[in-house]
């Protein structure tokens, strides 16, 4: 009898425990997925063929698990300790270095599971043939009537571009480009390089959706100048700031080092880019004056700013919600403008040019550089924006992109209508930016 | 995602840093039962802190009417709202997920950003009351409807969500005594911690394009003394000090004896996981469901202890402590008579009668010739 009791609870706890390890497989195969579809798939795929990095199809009986969980964890790390495999993998991959990818010891090991789960045993795996043009970029920018194409996940564009290998030529012209001069002549000659973009889901915060399919490129170069015209599709003009509005922002990105190409995704510990930011609501600061409270909200009502009205003049009947921000700076009263305050280049209220130039190591890193040089200029009109980024180079600053003949370029776009911001972006890995004789 | 302990859930949860707890934690008592909804702490803290450019919609502090205020409107309800199942079991273990596990693709937090419109009222709801009265209903010692004042600060919290939001990293927590502050000349205005925070405490600064937040009143704490909210309330509701977070509670910290050992305030909308630091002894006059959700189970217990303070000395003590001094009470002691405050060495600073001793004065004033009037 009590044998019988022994025996049933012993059945009951073996399944029990069994059941218990099967939930717990479960949902870290749940949790692998989540992490793979949010942080590899832009680079990555399982037995659809090389993207950016390496398939990873059956890549758990490739390696061992000590060196996979080792790379996955810094594969920064593992190429500066010499590691040969992650030497020549680096080296296969266009020097292309992959991000580290911030996960803990259990989700990588979860995303191995993920992997392993999604691997057919014992298949060779064919790389996919990429269409050797992006197509679906191809119409786009002719089109003046915007359309937002979702880019779909699993036909990526990158995947198209990086086998198509895109370059940018950019040509060599006398004298001087003003930005403004969005029509000037010389870019009528002058090639189009459409670039297809993707979203940023590498790390968190990110875009989910695509809003923006392609960007097209026009390049010409002087001695320490490389100049862009970008245009891209844009249903709506975003040049306003709130705290639910957001505007419309592009950005290049230079390698410092052409040697050692850096991650795309503003470069890494040990490779540094120069970032050149072009934003609509600094050139609507430069267009119509400082985006203030009382330009946002006209009928706004303010009985007091403490302190301010006394810098002003009295008798000219000044009321506190007349005062503007610019008053306040050129009267050294931002006490009560905390960003302000500290020099904080986003708080800048008289702004020289609307594009900041900036270094990066990584994200969340970005940092506005002292020597502004780089000038830009924008328009928005049917539905397209056009930008202008005069990109200085070679200058001798050590914080600025530093090349010969060739070097690489990414870009990085923000839609403001569909609240892009930060992390929250769309992108374009590294492109050969070719200076022609 | 890291697992770190969330000592107001019971349970691990999952947190995008490790477990790292400040020297000392900055906690406050708030006593809803005594709030009037009079705004001196909103007026206090607006006039030294944001009385800026910019900073026009920007409160630090606020105090609304539940249940219909908020500020910004629908703070608490939109982030009820991403949280699914918010159960509780019979152990006062939370069942349902926070803000950090479960969420979307892309997301460290579920979080909602609020359009300008809900900043744009922010005495909405003021003195209204829950339900409508009867047609020949009279005030008969009980009042038929509810309504109750809360005050807001920035929480302070030891998991901030605004802190996992930021990706700049602009935004840390001070080891020295766990304020939660912006980096004014890092951050780069992406609005993430304004979409993460669940109480909606960081705001964005449409000048200066950066966002800002409660500072805790840092430079008067750094002093030893309390915030301005807490020391300009007349109506003596507010308590700051430090909590042992890492450490077993101490009988001698009126913080530690309200909240840990008797536990007769409690967190606001602890289910968010943020491990908030603003304690409210809950309205005794309110349902019960509607307390549940808003500060956890033990409700119904910590009103009856509340009901039954007279008769605990030590806990009335701690309570006598409240608005009597601008200095911040490290540790206290109830004597016979008086509630004894030390500061952070031992020294006394401040004494409160239990009983404020009552003067009778003559009623024909023969020095000033004329009569007083002796009113309770």
């Amino acid at each position: 009898m009590n044998e019988m009791n022994f025996m049933k609870k012993l059945i009951i706890l073996v399944a029990t425990a069994f059941f218990l390890h099967l939930q717990t497989e479960a949902q870290n195969l749940a949790d692998g997925e989540k992490i793979f579809k949010t942080t590899c798939t832009a680079c990555h795929t399982i037995g659809k063929g090389k993207l950016v990095g390496p398939d990873l199809a059956g890549v758990n009986a490739r390696r061992t698990p000590k060196w996979l969980l080792e790379f996955t964890k810094s594969p920064q790390a593992l190429i500066k300790k010499g590691d040969p495999i992650a030497t020549k993998l680096f080296n296969d991959y266009n020097k292309i270095q992959m991000p580290d990818p911030n996960l803990t010891e259990v989700q990588i090991k979860n995303v191995l599971a993920f992997i392993k789960s999604k691997s057919a045993p014992a298949t060779v795996v064919k790389p996919v043939i990429a269409n050797t043009k992006a197509t679906t970029a191809k119409a786009v920018i002719s089109n003046t009537t915007s359309k937002i194409q979702e880019v779909k996940k699993t036909s990526s564009p990158v995947a198209d571009w990086i086998d198509a290998e895109y370059k940018i030529k950019s040509f060599s012209f006398a004298g001087e480009i003003n930005p403004k001069d969005l029509n000037a002549s010389i870019w009528n000659n002058q090639k189009t390089n459409m670039l297809p973009i993707s979203v940023q889901n590498f790390t968190y915060p990110n875009l989910q959706t695509a809003s923006v399919d392609s960007i097209s490129v026009k390049s010409v170069y002087r001695s320490n100048q490389v100049v862009f015209l970008l245009e891209w599709l844009d249903s709506s003009k975003n040049v306003e700031v709130d705290v639910d509005k957001f505007c419309d922002q592009i950005a290049i990105q230079f390698p410092l080092n052409t040697n050692e190409i850096p991650s795309y995704m503003m470069g890494n510990k040990d490779g540094m880019v120069h970032i050149i930011h072009w934003k609509s609501i600094w050139q609507e600061d430069k267009e119509k004056g400082y985006r203030d409270v009382q330009v946002m909200y006209p009928n706004m009502w303010v009985d007091i700013y403490p302190g301010l009205e006394s810098y002003l003049d009295r008798s000219k009947r000044v009321y506190a919600q007349d005062i503007t921000s610019e008053q306040i700076v050129e009267t050294h009263s931002f006490g009560n403008m905390p960003g302000t305050y500290s020099h904080n280049p986003m708080s800048q209220i008289k702004r020289k040019e609307p594009v900041e130039e900036a270094n990066a190591v990584g994200f969340g890193t970005i940092a506005t550089q002292e020597t502004q040089q780089a000038k830009a200029w924008g328009q928005w009109s049917n539905g397209k924006w056009t930008v202008c980024i005069v990109v200085p180079v070679n200058t001798g600053n050590i914080y600025k992109a530093k090349f010969t003949d060739k070097t690489k370029v990414a870009f990085a776009l923000w839609d403001g209508g569909f609240g892009n911001i930060g992390g929250r972006k769309h992108f374009i890995p590294w492109v050969d930016l070719i200076l022609e004789k | 995602m890291a697992k770190v302990n969330n000592w107001q859930l019971k349970r691990e949860m999952e947190y995008p840093y490790e477990e790292v707890k400040p020297k000392k934690q900055i906690a406050y008592v708030f006593d809803t039962n005594k709030c009037i909804a009079c705004q001196t702490c909103t007026v206090a803290c607006k006039t030294t802190w944001t009385a800026g450019k910019g900073e026009e919609t920007i409160f630090f502090n606020n105090v609304e009417t539940k249940p219909y205020g908020g500020y910004p409107q629908k703070w608490d309800l939109n982030t009820l709202k991403e949280l699914d199942d918010q159960q509780w079991d019979g152990k006062g273990v939370y069942k349902g997920s926070t803000i950090f596990e479960n969420t979307a693709p892309g997301e460290r937090v579920k979080g909602w950003r609020p359009p300008e419109r809900n900043y744009a009222f922010p005495n909405i709801g003021e003195d209204e009351v829950m339900g409508t009265m009867e047609k020949g209903a009279f005030f008969n010692g009980i009042h038929d409807t509810w309504m109750f004042y809360l005050a807001r600060i920035c929480n302070h919290c030891s998991y901030p969500a605004c802190l996992a939001a930021c990706p700049r990293k602009a935004i840390y927590k001070r080891d020295e005594d766990g304020i939660v502050l912006i980096d004014q000349s890092r951050c780069r205005g992406y609005k993430e911690c304004v979409k993460a925070c669940p109480y909606k405490k960081t705001f964005f600064n449409m000048v200066t394009r950066v966002s800002e937040k409660c500072i805790g009143c840092y430079p008067l704490i750094e002093k030893g003394e309390q915030p301005r909210c807490v020391t300009t309330c007349i109506g003596k509701i507010r308590m700051q000090g430090f909590m042992e977070d890492a450490k077993e509670p101490r009988k001698d910290n009126p913080i530690d004896m309200i909240v840990r050992i008797r536990k007769i305030a409690l967190p606001l909308y602890s289910q968010y996981g943020t491990q908030p630091n603003v304690y409210y002894v809950p309205p005794i006059h309110v349902p019960f469901d509607f307390l549940h959700q808003m500060f956890g189970p033990t409700v119904e217990e910590t009103i009856r202890i509340y009901k039954n303070m007279k008769d605990d000395k030590e806990l009335l003590a701690a309570f006598m402590l409240f608005g009597n001094t601008n200095k911040i009470i490290h540790s206290y002691r109830a004597e016979e008579n008086h509630a004894v405050g030390f500061n952070e060495i031992g020294d006394e600073i401040v004494r409160v009668p239990y009983v404020e001793p009552v003067f009778k004065r003559p009623h024909w004033d023969e020095q000033l010739q004329t009569f007083h009037h002796n009113t309770p």
